[in-house]
């Protein structure tokens, strides 16, 4: 990997992490926006783990640890969450949900 | 030269400490009775007289430079600080202030006294702790005005005193005629105030670049502008001139001089102490006083000082034109008032500080008494004012016909009355000066405005004589039926007391006691300055020398013209036919005066109606005001420019509100790109930085 | 040399499979993009020498948690019913692409003035293993013993409370 760099690294780090964005915001159904988080998520460990690379310490690989830990909590709830709002709305679809509404 | 004690700040602080007590336990509601309020409104006047008079005598003993006074000073605090300047919360005591600070108490508390008395009608008994803490607050504003050490303190004074003068012709404000005229006063003042502010600013501006002293203080800026009078532009420059006009115009307005007198008649509306205390003998000499003041400054302004004297000449004559005819005893007082302070103008005006000032002390004398002398009938008669009704109540009144005997001798200058030698002086002063000698028709104005001052002279000694007449002498005119004069009473709202069917009586001590010392002083006060020909200096030249000699050095006087005791006699003699004709036509010939109004119907007419000047002053400046209010600042500027910026505003709020509403509809992808929004920037602002 | 090409193709891949997970209709499609996406990403990993990360990768996010979302889809049966991810083009969508393209060249430009030499230098053959994540998650009096406790908390609260919120009743 010497002679790739940093850089392209965190390009794919930076690409992912823009594309999980877009899903994020465009898309409505609710699963793939949790999986777009889940990509952003990881596209911030990929980040992680190169910079750590870089300056030759572990802490960005125990940070990355941490945040699948986090993930796999987040993931737990939401889709928990998912399937009490199917259940109870029969949809999935974000523009359904607007009782946030002030 | 200076001095400090802490005695200074006593004087303002007893009033102030007076009105703070009366006037908290008023709002508190639970209000002093009449005779507590008064006394307690008295006493610090008193303490207030006492430390006035401890200081003048420390002065009098105390010899500074030359033999003359010190000046006392006391700082309390800074007030605010500009660079150089600053005004301090501070107090200066020299020659002049402490005379005219003892006239102030002095008199003050007489009439303080008097108001016990005077104030006893049951239907103010729940307001007159209002009366007393107003009047207290008044003394503490004069005293403001008259002992401050710099213009802020002066201004300071000068504002209270127009809003305690305010308040106090407003005093019976229930009734809307009263009310109204202490707007007018009010209102009439705010236009000489604007123009005293024009001129302070303008003094400001031209001295503040060219001298690092603090120039707001008094003495600083006498010293600066003695020692280099290029620093306001050079002695009859125009920025002087300009700087001199613009104060004598708030000098107009506080002190009733055309064209701003139209208030003071009005405000006799007030209760007559009120009159008495600031509508004659204290708030409206404080123009004359401030040209005192400021004497450096306007005897750098020779065209100012003609402008001075010649609208103080002017005025003094118009005055007395309409005090011939006017029916209502406080109205000729007003009118006398008025007259008498263009006197003091025409004093200052051609240059003679100490007999301007000498006159605001004799006038402070007779006029206080003659107004109180005037409200003890007033009281007697229960607020009947108009002399028509009055007439033989020498012989039920004695004692205040005796004491307004001494009033009138004063002012219509009777020999060896304190009235005579202020007003000679005045007269010969006016006669004698060579102040306008550089200006065009310099050497004839002097002579034009003595020949008007003798001419308003004998006018005095006219009306005044005829005030008498109709007042003390001939027979008893009320206590028949009145159905004209109903409204004129000092106190409308009270209608009839049922009083005319009885003879009227001697006021009590209360109100005869401060008569009687007022008229002691209006026959012995010449006293305090006797002429050259008496004694070699008067007491009151000596004393305010330190504050006036460099200014009077100025304006030569011919002092040893060889036409002074004939100008002198002819005075006398012109005063003594005016006497004799008011005497021969009120009181021998009473059919005759209507036969004279019928012959000269027009002039009749004009005096009676005070020349119109107040329905002038409508059409030419009320009415356009008006329409141009109504018209274009209420419909156009308020209604709709104002009103529509006002609606307009909350419009586009409303606007806004449902916009950001509608951002906010429950969409958590909406709420998601306004944060994603945010990095973005965030990360755009990093990359191109 | 074989490091490059691996890295770039495996990259290649995981932007790819990224981009089919937002862009593929069926939710099922962009689950099974993201599992390889997630594979590739384990690829990179090994790349860059982070042993331990790579396997927890794969056995906890292409393995636990995306069975878990394919469990759900299929428990749902929920199709994607638009035709096409951006048939249905909405203001919204156009705002969020016009975002999300703003804060990717935003990003791009940076690091390329950050770190745009930055290279890697050799590192020891311990870095990135099991025992040395471990050493240094574990290490006495380090920083990471509290985290670790808490998140250790935080998993048993999402699992208590995933399961109390999908049960219909308790």
């Amino acid at each position: 990997m010497e002679s790739v760099g940093l850089f392209p690294v965190l390009a794919l780090s930076a690409t992912l992490f823009v594309t999980g964005m877009a899903g994020v915001l465009t898309r409505k159904n609710a699963l793939i926006v949790f999986m777009s988080v889940e990509l952003m998520l990881n596209a911030v460990n990929l980040a992680f783990v190169a910079f750590s690379r870089q300056t030759q310490n572990l802490d960005g690989h125990v940070f990355a640890v941490f945040v699948m830990a986090v993930a796999a909590a987040e993931a737990a709830v939401g889709l928990a969450l998912v399937i009490l709002l199917f259940r109870n709305r029969i949809t999935v679809s974000l523009d359904d949900l607007n009782i946030l509404k002030g | 030269m200076e001095g400090s004690s802490p005695l200074v700040a006593l004087v303002p602080a007893l009033p102030l400490l007076g009105a703070m007590i009366n006037g908290a336990l008023g709002i508190a509601k639970k209000p002093l009775p009449r005779l507590m309020a008064g006394g307690l409104a008295s006493a610090v006047m008193l303490g207030a007289a006492g430390v006035s008079f401890m200081l003048l005598f420390g002065m009098l003993s105390g010899h500074g430079e030359g033999g003359h006074a010190a000046t006392l000073t006391q700082t309390l605090w800074t007030w605010m600080k500009v660079g150089p300047v600053s005004l301090d919360v501070g107090f200066a005591v020299d020659p002049l202030t402490a005379v005219m600070m003892c006239v102030v108490t002095g008199i003050g508390s007489l009439i303080h006294i008097y108001s016990i008395g005077y104030m006893d009608d049951e239907a103010d008994k729940d307001s007159v702790w209002r009366f007393f803490a107003y009047l207290n607050l008044f003394a503490f504003a004069m005293l403001c005005l008259i002992m401050g050490d710099n213009f802020g303190m002066m201004f300071v004074g000068w504002e209270g005193v127009g809003l305690c003068s305010y308040l106090l012709i407003g005093f019976w404000f229930k009734n809307s005629d009263y009310a109204s005229a202490g707007k007018k006063a009010f209102v009439v003042n705010r236009v000489g105030d604007f123009l005293f502010l024009c001129g302070l600013f303008w003094l400001f501006w031209t001295v503040s670049g060219r001298t690092d002293a603090n120039v707001m203080n008094f003495a600083v800026l006498s010293e600066v502008v003695s020692k280099d009078p290029m620093i306001v532009g050079g002695a009859g420059g125009l920025t002087v001139t300009g700087i001199c006009l613009l104060m004598f115009g708030g000098a107009t307005g506080k002190s009733a001089q055309i064209p701003l007198y139209v208030w003071l008649p009005d405000a006799m509306a007030g209760p007559t102490p009120v009159s008495a205390l600031i509508h004659a003998a204290t708030m409206v000499t404080a123009g004359i006083y401030m040209i005192c003041r400021l004497n450096f400054l306007f005897i750098l302004a020779p065209a100012a000082m003609a402008v001075v004297a010649t609208i103080g000449v002017l005025t003094a004559f118009f005055a007395a034109s309409i005090a011939m005819t006017q029916t209502d005893i406080k109205k000729v007082l007003a009118y006398s008032t008025v007259s008498q302070l263009g006197f003091m103008f025409l004093g200052v005006g051609v240059g003679s500080f100490v007999g301007g000032f000498f006159h605001v002390i004799t006038h402070a004398f007779f006029k206080a008494l003659m107004f109180l002398g005037a409200g003890s009938i007033i009281h007697a008669l229960h607020h009947e004012q108009d002399m028509r009704n009055m007439g033989g109540l020498r012989k039920y009144m004695p004692l205040t016909f005796a004491t307004f005997t001494c009033g009138w001798l004063a002012i219509i200058g009777f020999p060896g009355t304190s009235g005579f030698f202020s007003k000679d002086e005045i007269l010969w002063l006016a006669f004698t000066t060579e102040l306008y000698k550089d200006l065009p028709l310099g050497m004839v104005m002097p002579k034009v405005l003595w020949a008007i001052g003798f001419v308003t002279a004998l006018m005095t000694a006219f009306y005044m004589t005829r005030l008498m007449c109709m007042t003390f002498f001939g027979a008893y005119r009320g206590g028949h039926g009145h159905d004209d004069h109903g409204a004129h009473g000092d106190h409308g709202a009270h209608g009839d007391h049922g009083a005319h069917g009885h003879t009227p009586h001697e006021s009590p001590m209360v109100l005869v006691g401060p008569l009687v010392v007022l008229a002691l002083l209006s026959i012995v006060g010449g006293a305090m300055n006797l002429p050259h020909w008496i004694a070699e200096h008067g007491w009151l030249h000596h004393f305010l020398s330190p504050v006036f000699a460099g200014s009077e050095a100025l304006a030569v006087f011919d002092a040893h013209s060889p036409l002074e005791f004939p100008l002198m006699g002819l005075t006398l003699a012109g005063v003594t036919a005016s006497v004799g004709a008011a005497w021969y036509l009120y009181v021998l010939h009473p059919e005759k005066p209507a036969e004279i109004a019928e012959r000269i119907r027009p002039l009749y007419v004009g005096s009676l109606n005070k020349w119109f000047i107040d329905e002038v002053y409508g059409f030419t400046i009320l009415a356009p005001l008006y329409l141009l209010s109504r018209q274009v600042l209420w419909a156009v500027v308020d209604a709709q420019i104002i009103d529509g910026a006002v609606n307009g505003a909350a419009a586009a709020a409303t606007t806004i509100g449902r916009g950001h509403g509608a951002a906010g509809g429950g969409r958590i992808q909406v709420y998601a790109i306004a944060i994603a929004a945010g990095a973005a920037l965030f990360a755009a602002a990093y990359a191109l930085s | 040399m074989t490091q490059p090409v691996l890295f770039y193709l495996f990259s290649l891949v995981a932007a790819l499979s990224g981009l089919s997970v937002i862009t593929a209709r069926n939710p099922i499609t962009s689950a099974l993009s993201l599992v390889l996406c997630f594979f590739c990403l384990a690829a990179d990993y090994v790349l860059l020498d982070a042993h331990f990360v790579a396997v927890i990768q794969v056995l906890v996010y292409a393995g636990a948690i995306m069975v878990l979302f394919i469990f759900v889809i299929m428990l749902l049966n929920i199709r994607d019913d638009i035709p096409s991810p951006l048939g249905d083009v909405s203001g919204r969508a156009i705002v969020g692409l016009i975002v999300s393209g703003v804060m990717g060249i935003g990003l791009i430009t940076a690091m390329d003035k950050g770190i745009r030499d930055a290279t890697f230098t050799a590192v020891d053959e311990n870095y990135g293993t099991i025992q040395a994540v471990g050493m240094e998650l574990f290490r006495a009096g380090g920083p990471f013993l509290l985290p670790f406790e808490v998140i250790s908390a935080l998993l048993t609260v999402a699992v208590i409370g995933a399961v109390i919120l999908a049960k219909k009743e308790i």
